[in-house]
Formats: structure tokens, sequence, C-alpha cells
């Protein structure tokens, strides 16, 4: 029954290519795509009904008919506590950024949908794949996609963003792949992903490679992520994307880069490489830390400001990784789901308040709750959940990551510190937006003004079409998003329970068993 | 090193022979200047024009045409002397004197035969006439009344 | 009579053993034989003779895969002149498969305006420079090689200067063929050498000749003069930095067919008998580095030519903004990819696993080839078929593609993103294939890889710019009504490349069953009488 694993990535590929079926105009094409991914969120409900949450044992699916025996290359799926997190979040995520979606794309929706779906495979492909090289294609396949979501159905900057977003990610990950030939030559079962990490970490021959290969991966993962100096990207393709766009790169996207980390940088680096490694990045994930939140803070567009507080947010899911312990990672992982759904839940509301007012431009609006009542209650929540106000998601993870910096003994009380500062500046440039757009003054822009802005988009959409208040569709998009805001507030051990044992087996590589137990007390 | 030492040895030789043959033809030649001197060496007839003129082209297809056929001849004599002496070729190689001559007359007649339909290619397509219709030739395609076609041929480049 | 065969030896007359393993190459010769007769029976020949061409070219690809399996296939033929084995089969099937493909391009894009007549002419042409390079493929003797390479090289020059009253045509035509003249020269030059220094023609001799004896501290630099003639010869069919110049003007001025045909089979071809000619010396000398010849020299020399030749390449399609030059510089590029994994080919460990000559790097090199084949076709087809309707080769008029003609946008940027390397298209599967035969030999190979990987990066901005071009930038240009045959052309070669990605396994078990070498054994001694004549042996 674990073909669920592989019907995961099979469905929406197969639902993207028939695509190409529909007729070209009118709402079949979305609801055909919405369909799809809720097949593929229930696939995701099977496969965790499947997994035994008690031992956490892999599940796993192997085509046997696909194997390459001379490049010891197969199609090899599986998936661990931590895998199927991301891949519950991806699921999750797709069909409410499809649905938000329904109103705002106007434009050839047939490819636009296929495309999502396109992506839906991708992702859900990089989380369950077992075998190294089937890790790195999926890897690059969601670059495809977002490339033309950015650059048809993105804002003015569309091509430039699209360029750069394309560029850099794959750059960075060339050198990856050059790491993952190279363990799939030397690892003795090829590319098998397990395998392979366990024959890298325990080969006296391998000690002056794993400094190496974490180079290789950091290469093509802190792009992803993206770790500071290599973030550039990120606020254009962020700012410029559509709304879905948007929610997909910030909630699952940007965790392949984590996750890509974790599962394999780590262990591969372990025990010696990642100790060497771990001061500088931290170092890297503080800068970026406090440079996110204050470029955030200046921000005049609310979709910018929130990418630069995913800058932020990333730094501190980055420092939780490399504190190399326990608390660390299992706060890191934490804090990409927790990041995915009220930085995705973000932009969805960004991107409902655009949709009636077309523009994102803190100084022309204000005082919103006093005409939409209910976005501003979602406003609200998710900016709380965002700052990581106690009683929302985001107060463990960021505790738990700054813990990790705290009690580490590769970084140390500095690093959490410095951190901790993040958190502050965080309230203040989340808070000094949700100010001055939801109370204050009613403010909203004119008509002929807000078409200064170089939208492309006809007058007539323009306010008209959609109600004040959201409506139905989009209070059923946040919904879902906020319970889980809430629940992982307040029981997030629903989460960190499952996730202890890989995450130990992940830092017992690193530390020495005995400083493991002494730091567990 | 020994192959080394020849090719020195050669290629010396080589270079002082020729430089000490025109040194020495410097030196001994008698030096009377004279404008014919200078003129195209035509057999003794008075020179007509430059020598640099383009021959026609058609000048060149003959030439190949000639060529192709002058080595084939060559290429027709092993085949006859396998013929004549495929008695003797028969014993040595195992094989009957008609599977011989059968092969050499085969082999003969197919390398022909390939020849020969290049040249009745050539002159039933009018590739050998000296002055070509316009039906035989390529420009006819772009021909309009009225159209320069030089000027259309003339493709810019773009820069 | 007696001292006449005394002189020259016994005739040779070779029976149909001898001859079946070459039926794709003898249907080749009756199909261009066929072809030059076709218009003496009818009046409208440019179609027909395109059919009679295909038809021919469809019949020595089954021939060909008929007689694969036939008993004393593999192995010597001709007294040494030519050898069959699986590596050129697939070779040939490969090339005849590409050949038609050029074939049903030339329906969609020239057929309808070439001058009435000039089609026997035209695939005439085309099918003897196949011939060509189908012999190029199973030769290891140095006169074979000669006459395949100019066999090739002939009617190309030709072909690209067929455009007869376009200027760039001619002057594509002239460059290409001094170029090739110079080089032809310097090749048989120092193959001239090569036979000098080992009085042999066969290059497996020769290998063996150099395991047997040292020639002397003279001899070490003519045969340094020898082998570097044979990689210049080479290295110009190959468009290897730095006798790439030709490539990118024959490719801009040669009509888009003849590019297309160049751009793979011409390249291919060359990359083929380098390997073949490498293989068999090194295999002679037992894969061993020999006082007389340092092997590991030549290969880091082809190492570093495929490096530079890449980076070349990627770097000079930077700047392009012709589809025809891009895809030219493309070409160099990829060439390059290939070159490095050719540098393998001298190298005992690894790249030649077991007595049967199955050779990991001629392996990837086919692989490499099969799936280059697609995408060349394909985007040549494409730029064809844009070219026939807005009469533009220039990047910049594809703007709004993916509206005007969104099945050539789609399949256009299909071809692009596999050219970049990136799944799911064959494109990752070739290059990956490469990256991972070079690091298996680990060493100075792994900078190979590395710079391969760096290209990667550099081809990515021209590659992704078309595709930029196609689906973001809007224009107001009118919908294209393209041939439907060549968008199915392009539709079947985007397809081709989906399904050898996914079906990675069949096409790699495909070329590593089929990248065997036939390779002179150590012990197997040369009749030495009987083949004096033919062998060119000294006595």
């Amino acid at each position: 029954m674990t073909a669920a694993l592989l019907l995961l990535i099979l469905v929406p590929a197969i639902g993207a290519a028939a695509c190409a079926l529909l007729p070209k105009q009118g709402a079949a094409a979305r609801t055909w795509a919405f369909a799809v991914s809720v097949i593929d969120l229930l696939l995701g409900v099977c496969l965790s009904a499947q997994f035994d949450w008690k031992t956490g044992t892999e599940l796993t699916w192997f085509g046997s008919s696909f194997y390459i025996e001379n490049l010891q290359f197969g199609l090899k799926l599986g998936c661990d506590s931590i895998s199927l997190w991301l891949v519950l979040l991806t699921v999750l995520l797709t069909p409410l950024a499809i649905l938000a979606s329904f109103a705002s794309i106007k434009d050839r929706q047939k490819e636009y949908y296929a495309w999502m779906l396109a992506l839906l495979a991708a992702m859900n492909g990089v989380f369950v794949a077992r075998d190294l090289l089937l890790f790195y294609i999926f890897f690059e396949l969601t670059l495809i996609p977002m490339f033309f979501i950015i650059g048809i159905w993105g804002g003015p900057e569309r091509r430039y963003a699209a360029g750069k977003f394309f560029l850099f990610t794959f750059a960075g990950s060339v050198f990856t792949l050059a790491g993952i030939i190279y363990i799939g030559l030397m690892a003795p079962r090829g590319f098998d992903l397990n395998a392979a990490v366990q024959f890298v970490q325990h080969n006296p021959e391998m000690a002056r490679a794993r400094f190496w290969l974490l180079l290789a991966f950091l290469a093509g993962f802190a792009v992803k992520v993206p770790l500071f100096p290599v973030h550039t990207w990120l606020p254009l393709a962020h700012t410029e994307a559509p709304t879905a766009g948007s929610v997909i790169l910030a909630g699952v996207l940007l965790k392949l880069g984590t996750y890509g980390l974790l599962k394999l940088a780590l262990p591969i680096a372990s025990p010696d490489a990642i100790g060497l490694f771990a001061p500088y990045i931290g170092t890297l994930c503080v800068i970026g830390v406090i440079y996110g939140a204050l470029v955030a803070w200046v921000q005049q567009d609310i979709k910018k400001l929130v990418a630069y507080s995913s800058v932020s947010h990333l730094g501190f899911c980055v420092l939780g990784l490399f504190a190399l312990n326990t608390i660390g990672v299992q706060g890191s992982v934490l804090y990409m789901i927790n990041h995915g759904l009220s930085t995705g839940a973000m932009f969805l509301v960004v991107g409902m308040i655009y949709e009636r007012y077309h523009t994102r431009d803190i100084n022309r609006l204000s005082g919103l709750a006093r005409v939409m009542p209910k976005l501003a209650f979602f406003f609200i929540l998710f900016t709380l959940s965002s700052i990581g106000l106690p009683g929302t998601n985001g107060f463990v993870s960021e505790f738990l990551t700054i813990l990790g910096a705290f009690t580490s003994t590769h970084l140390g009380v500095s690093y959490g510190a410095f951190a901790a500062l993040g958190v502050i500046l965080g309230a203040i440039y989340m808070l000094h937006m949700a100010a001055r757009i939801i109370w204050g003054p009613l403010k909203t822009p004119d008509h002929d003004d807000s078409h200064g802005q170089g939208d492309a988009e006809p007058a007539t959409q323009h306010g008209s079409e959609l109600p004040t208040d959201i409506g139905a569709r989009e209070v059923g998009i946040l919904v879902p998003l906020a319970l889980c805001v809430l629940i992982l507030g307040v029981y997030p051990n629903v989460i960190l329970n499952s996730i202890q044992k890989p995450a130990q087996a992940i830092t017992q590589a690193i530390n020495p068993p005995a400083q493991a137990v002494a730091e567990a007390r | 090193m020994e192959l080394l030492l020849s090719v020195t040895i050669f290629l010396t030789f080589g270079a002082v022979f020729v430089l000490a043959n025109l040194v020495l033809g410097y030196f001994a030649r008698p030096r009377i200047p004279n404008p014919e001197k200078a003129t195209v060496y035509e057999c003794g007839e008075p020179v007509i024009g430059s020598s640099w003129v383009q021959f026609d082209l058609r000048f060149y297809i003959v030439a190949l045409v000639y060529l192709i056929f002058d080595v084939e001849v060559a290429l027709f004599y092993p085949w006859a002397v396998a013929y004549g002496n495929a008695p003797a070729l028969g014993d040595a190689i195992g094989m009957t004197t008609s599977t011989v001559r059968g092969v050499a007359i085969v082999d003969m007649l197919f390398f022909f035969g390939v020849l020969l339909v290049g040249f009745a290619y050539l002159w039933r397509f009018g590739y050998l006439d000296w002055v070509r219709s316009a039906a035989t030739t390529s420009l006819k395609v772009e021909y309009q009344t009225g159209v320069d076609l030089r000027r259309e041929a003339r493709v810019l480049r773009e820069v | 009579m007696t001292h006449l065969l005394a002189a020259i030896g016994l005739p040779y007359i070779p029976g149909w053993d001898e001859l079946r393993p070459f039926a794709a190459d003898l249907w080749l010769i009756v199909t261009i034989v066929a072809v030059l007769i076709t218009p003496f029976f009818i009046t409208r020949s440019n179609i027909a003779c395109a059919l009679v061409a295909l038809a021919g070219v469809t019949l020595a690809f089954l021939s060909q895969l008929l007689v694969r399996n036939s008993p004393h296939v593999i192995g010597e033929h001709f007294r040494g002149l030519l050898v069959m084995d699986q590596f050129a089969m697939l070779w040939k099937l490969l090339l005849l498969l590409f050949v038609a493909g050029v074939i049903l391009m030339w329906f969609t894009t020239t057929a309808s305006n070439m001058h009435e007549g000039d089609g026997p002419e035209f695939f005439a042409l085309l099918l003897s420079a196949t011939l060509g390079m189908s012999l190029m493929a199973s030769t290891s003797n140095l006169l074979m090689l000669v006459l395949s390479v100019e066999m090739a090289s002939l009617p190309s020059y030709v072909l690209a200067g067929f455009r007869k009253t376009h200027r760039i045509g001619a002057e594509a035509s002239l460059k290409y063929v001094l170029f090739g003249a110079v080089t032809s020269a310097v090749m048989i030059y120092g193959l001239s050498f090569l036979y000098g220094l080992y009085g042999t023609l066969q290059v497996g001799a020769i290998g063996h000749a150099m395991a047997a004896g040292a020639i002397g501290v003279g001899g070490n630099a003519l045969l340094a003069v020898a082998l570097l003639g044979l990689i210049v010869g080479i290295g110009f069919k190959v468009s290897a930095v730095p006798f790439h110049f030709w490539c990118p003007d024959v490719f801009e001025g040669a009509s888009i067919e003849v590019t297309t045909f160049l751009s793979v089979a011409s390249k291919g071809a060359a990359l083929v008998l380098l390997i073949r000619v490498l293989t068999t010396i090194a295999a002679g000398l037992g894969f061993a580095p020999h006082a007389g010849m340092s092997l590991a020299a030549l290969a880091g020399v082809i190492g570093v030519m495929g490096a530079v030749t890449c980076t070349v390449g990627n770097l000079g399609a930077l700047v392009q903004t012709n589809i025809k030059r891009l895809l030219a510089y493309s070409s160099i590029a990829h060439a390059g990819y290939m070159l490095c994994a050719v540098s393998l080919l001298v190298r005992h460990k690894a790249t030649i696993v077991g007595e049967d000559g199955n050779s990991i790097a001629a392996q990837a090199i086919l692989l490499y080839l099969a799936v280059y084949l697609f995408m060349n076709l394909g985007a040549f087809t494409v730029a064809a078929l844009i070219y026939r309707q807005t009469g533009s080769e220039d990047i910049t008029h594809y703007a709004g593609l993916s509206r005007r003609s969104p099945l050539a946008a789609a399949c256009m940027t299909v071809f692009m993103f596999s050219l970049i390397g990136l799944p799911p298209f064959a494109g990752f599967v070739a290059k990956f294939n490469l990256m991972w035969v070079l690091g298996t030999n680990g060493g100075w190979w792994w900078a190979l890889v590395a710079v391969i990987g760096l290209n990667t990066i550099f081809s990515l901005y021209y590659y992704v710019r078309v595709v930029k071009i196609m689906y973001l930038t809007p224009s107001d240009a009118p919908a294209l009504n393209v041939n439907p045959l060549g968008l199915g052309l392009a539709v079947a070669c985007a397809a081709a490349l989906v399904l050898l990605f996914i079906g990675l396994a069949p096409l790699s078990r495909v070329t590593t069953n089929y990248g065997k070498l036939y390779l002179t054994s150590q012990t197997q001694q040369q009749p030495a009488q009987s083949t004096a004549m033919i062998t060119g042996e000294r006595r």
C-alpha cells in the first residue's frame, strides 16, 4: 500500500498532463486542478494513516523495473516523519493556493493550473525521494513550473524576476549535482540515499571528501533557502510572483533547501566537517536574521516586507539546524512547517488585499478593519503567528531554535542572543505594518490612482467584481491555515514528538553519544 | 636518434642546396635588363591582357569530367589484368576461372556504371552545354521580369 | 604472373559474408545512384528524389537492424580495411535515423522553394556525406580513414553553399572548404608520419608496433607530430577549439537542414572516428603508459581540448542573436562535452570493461549523441518553421511565440531545457551520464566534471533567454501558420526527449550493449603477405 508514495507524485503529474485536454476557456481547468490537488491531499492523509507514528519506521516503495544497474540508480521512494510532515504541508498549501487563484488568474488558465499541478508533483517528489539522483531530478524539476508561473502571471518586473530566480537556483544546484555524482560513484550502493549517507559518515577515507561535499551541497541548498549573501533573488521573485506562486514559493520551495540541508548536508558532513562550518553558517544565519528584519522594516510594499521577513525567518530555521543538537533540529523542522503555514497565509491575505485595491503600498492603505473586519481578523492572527506570539505556532519554533543555538556546543550564547534580537525586530516591523494597514483612519486608493502602478489588468476588474470583505471562498482558504496556526501553537508536541527520533539520529552522528546523552539531560 | 639525425641531415642538405644554387646563380649570371624579360612567358606569343583574369567556371567542369575518366581508365587496368590471368589467379586462390572473370566483370561494371550515371546526369541536365539554358539553372526561381538578380542575391548581414 | 602475384599478394575477392555487415552502406550507394537516375523519368524531380532518398535511408536502417545479429558480422572485414562492431552499428542506426529526420525536415522547410531540378544534386550530396560518415565509424585503417573523412567532407562543402544565390552561403562554403583543405592536409601529413614510423596502415598494428619497440627520441617527436596531425584533422570536423572558427559562419550561411545535418552528423561521425582510432591504438598498447608514447599525455591533450571547447562554445553563444549562430556555438559546446569523455578512452581502468571491449566512455558518448540528435533536430526544425513564416532567424522575433504558435514554442522550450540538461528531459540523462563516467575515473577527470558543471551555468543564460523571449516577452505579431508536418516532427522530437528520460533504463541498456568496440587482441597476428597490398605493410 505504500504505492501512495508513488501516487503522490503521479496523480498531479498526470493531472497536469490532462490539463491539455481541457477546454481553453471557462472554469474547467481550475476545477480540475483543485480536484486533483484535493485528491493529493487525501493521498497525503492516507499516507499519514499508514505511517507508524510510534516507531517512526520509514515507509518505502521501490520500482524494481526501473533500475539501472551500472548507475545503481532506481526509483526509490520513502518517507520518515520529517518528510511526511513536509509532504502534508505541501498537499495542504497547494489546494489552498489553487483556490486562491480562482479570482486572480484570468489569463491562460489551462497552462497556469497545469504548471501548479506539475509543481505539486515535483515538490512531493523531493520530499519522498530516497535516491540521491531522484532527489536532484525533482529538486530541479521545481524550477521550470515556477519559472513560468512567475514569468507569465507575475507582476510588472516578472521577466527579470523569473530569470534571476532560475539562474540563481540552477547555478547553485549544479555543484550539488557534482557532489551527488561523487557520492554515487564512491558509495557501494550507488545513489541509495540512506546507504550513501551511512557510507560517507562512517568511512574514514571520506574524511576530506566530507568537507568538499558539504560545500557542494551548501552551494545548492543555501541559494534555495536562501542564506544571507545569496538571498537576492528571493524578494524579487516573491514580490513579482502571483499570489499562489508566492504562497508555494515561501511555503514549500524554500523548505526544499532546508530539507536538503537537514536530510543531506548535515548527515553527510557528520561528524567532523559540519562542526567546522557551523560557526560560519551560524554567523551568516544571524546576519540574515537581523539584515532581513531591518530591510523589512523600511519596506513600503507589503509583499516585499513579507518576503524580507522570510529571509529573516529562514535564518532562524537554518540557525536551528546548525546548532547541531536535537532541540535545535526539532525546532528547525517545526519552523519549516510553521513558516510554511504563517507566511503562506500572509501572502494569501496580502493577495486578497491586492485583488481589491490593486496596490500593496503601506502608505496608500489604512484602516482596513473598518471595511473588512473578517480579513482584518485573519491578517492580525497571521501577523501574530509570524511574530511568534506565545499561543501561536511561531512562538514554539522560534523559541526552540534560539534555545538550540544557546545550548549548542558549536554555536553558543552570542548567536542565540543576536538571533533573539531578530525576534524583537520582527515584532517591530510586522506590527508597524499591521497597525498602519488595519487600524487608523480608512484610506483606500482611488480608481485612477491605482492604475498609475503600471498594472496591466483592465479597469473593469478593479474592485467592482469582489465584495469589500472576504467571501466564503476566501474564508474557506484561510480557516484551515488559521486552525493549524492555533493548534500547533498550543499543542506543538504532535509534531515535536514524532520528529524526535529522526532528529536524534542526525545529531547523534555529529556529537559523540556520551555528549548527546548529557545534552538530552 | 638515428632517425632524427637522418632527418636533420636531409633538411640541412635540402636547404643548403637550394640557397647555394641561388647564391651561385646570383654571382654567376650576366645582368642585361630588358622589359621583355619582365613579361609573362607565353611560348613566344605577345601577351594579351592581364594573366590574373578569372577563368570561366565551365572550364573546370570540363576539366573535372576529363580527369575523372582519365583516372577511371587507369583503374580499369587491374581488372583487365585479373580477367586476362583468370586461370592462374583462380588456381592460386581456389576459384574457378569463370568465377574470377565474373567477379572482375561485375566489379568493373559496377564502378563504371556509377560513373556513367553521373556522366549521364551531367549530359542530360545541361552541365556540359557551353551555354546553359535558363531552364537548367537555379537562378530561375528567383527570376522575375524587372528584378535585378544580383541585387536580390545580395544578403545583408546584421551586425 | 607468378612474380606479379608475389609482388602484390593474392587478389582478394570478398564474399557475401564480407558484404553483409555493410548492407546499410550498400543501400546508401544504391540510393545515391537511384536519386541521380530519378530525374530522367520524373519531371518534377525534387519531391520524388526526396522520397527516393527517404525510402533508401529507411531501407538502409532496416537492413542494418536485420543484419545486426547475423553471424560473422562483428570483426574486421575486407582485410582490416573496415571494422564492424556494435559501436559502429549503433552509430549507423543513429545516423540513418537522423538523416531520415533531416529529409523530413527538408519537406517542411526548403521543399517548396528549392529550384526544380536541384533536388537530385542535393540529395545525392547529402547521402554521399552520410555514406562517408557511416564509414567513418567502421574504419581503423589510415587509408580508409582519410577516404571516409574526405567522403564526408567534400559533399559537406558543397552542401554548405547550396543556396547558390546567397552571398552568405557562398562565404560559408568557401570558409569551410579552405579550413577543411588545410586541416585535411595537416592530417594526411601526420598520418604519413605514422605510416613512416611503423610501416603499416592498420591502426591496430600500429598500436602493437608501438608496444613492441621504442622508436628513439626523434621518433617520439615524429609520433607527436603524427598524432597532432590526426587531432587537427578530426578536431576540425568536431569543431574543437582552436579549429572551430568555421562553425558559426557555416551554420549561419548554410540552409537550415544542412546546418542541422552538419551539427549532429558531421560532429558525431568525427567523434566516433576519434574514439575508434584512439581506442585501437590504446588497446594495442595494452592501455599502459608506454615509453614510445605517453597515453596519459594524449588523454590530457584531448581533455584540455574538450574543456576549452565547451567553454569557448558557451561563452561565444552568450552574445548571439541569430538562432542558427546560437545553436552553432551551442553545438561547439556540446562537442566539447563529448570530447571530454573521449579523453577517457585511452585509460584502461574502468573505461574498458572485460575482454569484449565494452567501453563505458564510448557508451556515454553514444548515449549523448542519441539524445543530442533529437535535441538539435527539433530545435532546428522549430527555427526553420519560424524562419519560413517570418523570414527571420533573429531571436528577438520569437517574442510572444507562446501565443502565436503555442505548440512550436512548447517544443522549443523542451529542446532548450534539454540542451541545458534539465530534468525531466533526456538532455539531463546524457549530461549526467557523461559526468558520471568522467567521475568514475577520478583523478584530474574531476576537473572536467567541474568544467562541464560550470559550463552548464554559462549555457543556462542563453538557452533560458530564448525561452524567456518566447514566453515572457509580449508581442502583437500575428499568429503563425506553421507547417503541420514540421510541427509534427518537432513534437515527435520533444516527445522522444521526454520518453528517453523516462526510458532511461532501456536507453542505458541499449547503449551499454552497443558500446562495444571490436579491438584486435595482442596475440592476433596479421597474415603478413596476403594483406600486404591493402594494409600497406612494408616488407
